[in-house]
């Protein structure tokens, strides 16, 4: 586990070199709250990884699509901890997000079929700046966009853990299911080999 | 492929710019109408031309505009003509005016006016969804993790472009640089006597890595105007005229702003419509002296300029310096107002206004000679669009 950020407000010289961190520092006016000890996840039998917290602690607005929609679909099977990636029947192109057609051959015949629980991380942004007064006080938190190896598919989700922590592209991420309700989850990621 | 130009080169003109006051988010003491009518209203006054003689409008994504009744307020003789572009926010305000001087070419109207005003109260464009009720829809994948503004978007792109093409962040702070440098020369421009050193970029708050404070775009209230007509009717009017070579507007294929699944991902998607662009202008990057290019944010300001063609990407570090992008002495000359950072937000429109200064010889910051000018719209949504104006 590394070490938990620490607040510092102290200016640094004038002329200091620019450094990401201590900027990101000195620009905190909220002290972040004390991040949690406790393990990111637990594993269930089956080895998926299921988030202990809801992160930003659920501060942010859920999804709620209608159900049969096709993001109900994806968010349900999240929930019993499967990471979808829709397919198209036809020409086995596979698409994320979710099309009511395929946009690669135009057919509508699509399903949804589970792919691994891993990838790698194609880009990511810390977010230091929220309009949302309950996100305020949690800043900073990491968003990525993660690589499952397929053509047109990527996923955007929270890398969970130490915000402050340098991320490198290519780092190899695994999901984590966070439970919204009893019917869906959302899909978030944590570092393979990082912190339990 | 397109490889002509229907509209031919100097058929239609610029005649007529008009600005209101440019106030800081929510200072407006106007609503947005008033300010359309006065910024229409003076770019009558700098053509020459009486408000009852136009007859079209066009504008692009999120007008709130109210097209008939702004008709009877101006007292037109005729409405023949009005056209706005889907989506992409700013990405339509080259294409705008490409739908203006289309109209005027095909002869559905003569003088058409491009316009956008702006009083950013309730609506805040650049604010996302992070808080309220349950999402539904693609964004139920981006809201819940807090991706789901323009900014956060377009830093994942920037994020990126940086790591292919090993860009560092000095190069978004020259062009946060260049565009203050020029706004303190602009007495019109909102950060007007509010000079930024690199010492205060660096110092300044983080809202998105890799975006500082100053590398995004503000929060503007204003409203501006351009009046288009036949090159051939500029010549009984007012002001020396700026002739339109050419507009282009489009997408690469699938790009959506808030898709992150597309490729090419880390771009502004300007890939086909610069190539178009200059096609249809039978020009060539270096043949432009000036260019004014939409900052959302300066990541996407850096895509749009190396996809038109001005720098390699491999090059970035070295043609992103504040010394290549300043007015007077300057490789490519850039914002030469101050731009969305620090002249004015107005979904880019000002930008134009700022294409015919430099052509008109009128600028706070005159490029030398400057006879061609780019304006690129709307980096990193779709569609985007830019234009190439000369005197």
């Amino acid at each position: 586990m590394s070490v938990p950020h620490q607040p510092d407000r102290t200016t640094p010289p004038a002329g200091q070199p620019h450094n990401r961190d201590d900027a990101a520092r000195r620009n905190t006016s909220i002290s972040p709250p004390e991040r949690p000890h406790e393990p990111l996840f637990r594993r269930t039998p089956d080895g998926a990884r299921i988030a202990t917290a809801r992160y930003l602690g659920g501060a942010l607005p859920v999804p709620e699509p209608p159900p049969g929609s096709l993001h109900h679909q994806f968010l349900r099977a999240a929930r019993q901890h499967q990471l979808m990636v829709q397919r198209c029947q036809r020409c086995e192109s596979s698409q994320f997000p979710p099309e009511v057609i395929c946009r690669a051959c135009q057919s509508m015949g699509l399903e949804w079929v589970e792919i691994e629980p891993t990838g790698t991380v194609y880009t990511w942004a810390r977010v230091f700046h929220s309009s949302n007064p309950a996100v305020r006080v949690q800043l900073p938190y990491l968003g990525v966009v993660v690589d499952v190896g397929l053509s047109a598919v990527r996923y955007v989700g929270n890398l969970l853990g130490d915000p402050n922590r340098e991320v490198e592209i290519g780092a190899p991420v695994v999901a984590v299911f966070e439970h919204l309700d009893e019917e869906t989850a959302l899909v978030q990621w944590t570092l393979a080999d990082g912190e339990i | 492929m397109i490889s002509g130009n229907l509209i031919h080169h100097r058929q239609v003109a610029l005649v007529g710019v008009g600005e209101t006051a440019y106030y800081k988010h929510g200072e407006s003491p106007r609503g947005e109408f008033e300010l359309c009518l006065e910024a229409i209203l003076r770019a009558c006054e700098d053509a020459g031309l009486p408000s009852r003689s136009i007859d079209g409008f066009a504008s692009y994504a999120f007008d709130n505009t109210n097209v008939p009744r702004l008709a009877g307020a101006l007292g037109l003789e005729e409405l023949r003509y009005s056209n706005m572009v889907w989506w992409g926010g700013g990405g339509g305000v080259a294409a705008a005016v490409g739908n203006a001087a289309a109209a005027i070419a095909a002869g559905y109207a003569e003088t058409v006016v491009v316009l956008r005003s702006l009083v950013q109260g309730n609506v805040r464009y650049g604010a996302g969804r992070a808080s309220g009720p349950a999402v539904t829809g693609s964004m139920a994948y981006l809201v819940p993790h807090g991706m789901s503004t323009p900014a956060q978007s377009i830093a994942l792109r920037t994020r990126r472009f940086m790591f292919e093409h090993d860009v560092s962040q000095e190069a978004l702070e020259a062009i946060a640089l260049a565009s203050y440098e020029h706004a303190q020369r602009n007495p019109r421009a909102v950060m007007h006597g509010r000079p930024l050193t690199a010492d205060d970029y660096r110092a300044s708050r983080w809202i998105v890595e890799p975006f500082h404070l100053f590398d995004c775009c503000q929060e503007t209230c204003g409203a501006a105007a351009i009046i288009l007509t036949t090159s051939e009717r500029s010549a009984d009017l007012r002001q020396l005229p700026v002739h339109f070579l050419a507009a282009a507007e489009g997408s690469a294929p699938g790009f959506e702003l808030f898709n992150h699944s597309c490729d090419p991902y880390a771009t502004a998607n300007f890939g086909t419509v610069a190539k178009r662009l200059f096609t249809m202008a039978a020009i060539a990057p270096d043949d432009v002296d000036v260019v004014q290019v939409y900052e959302n944010f300066t990541g996407g300001a850096m895509m749009s300029i190396i996809e038109h063609g001005f720098c390699d990407p491999e090059e970035a570090n070295e043609f992103f310096k504040l010394e290549n992008l300043i007015w007077k002495s300057g490789r490519l000359p850039l914002n030469t107002s101050g731009g969305n950072l620090a002249e004015s937000y107005i979904h880019g429109l000002e930008l134009v206004v700022e294409a015919v200064r430099q052509l008109r010889g009128s600028s706070t910051c005159q490029v030398p000679d400057a006879s061609i000018c780019l304006v690129a719209g709307g980096p990193c949504t779709a569609p985007v669009s830019s234009l190439l104006l000369c005197r």
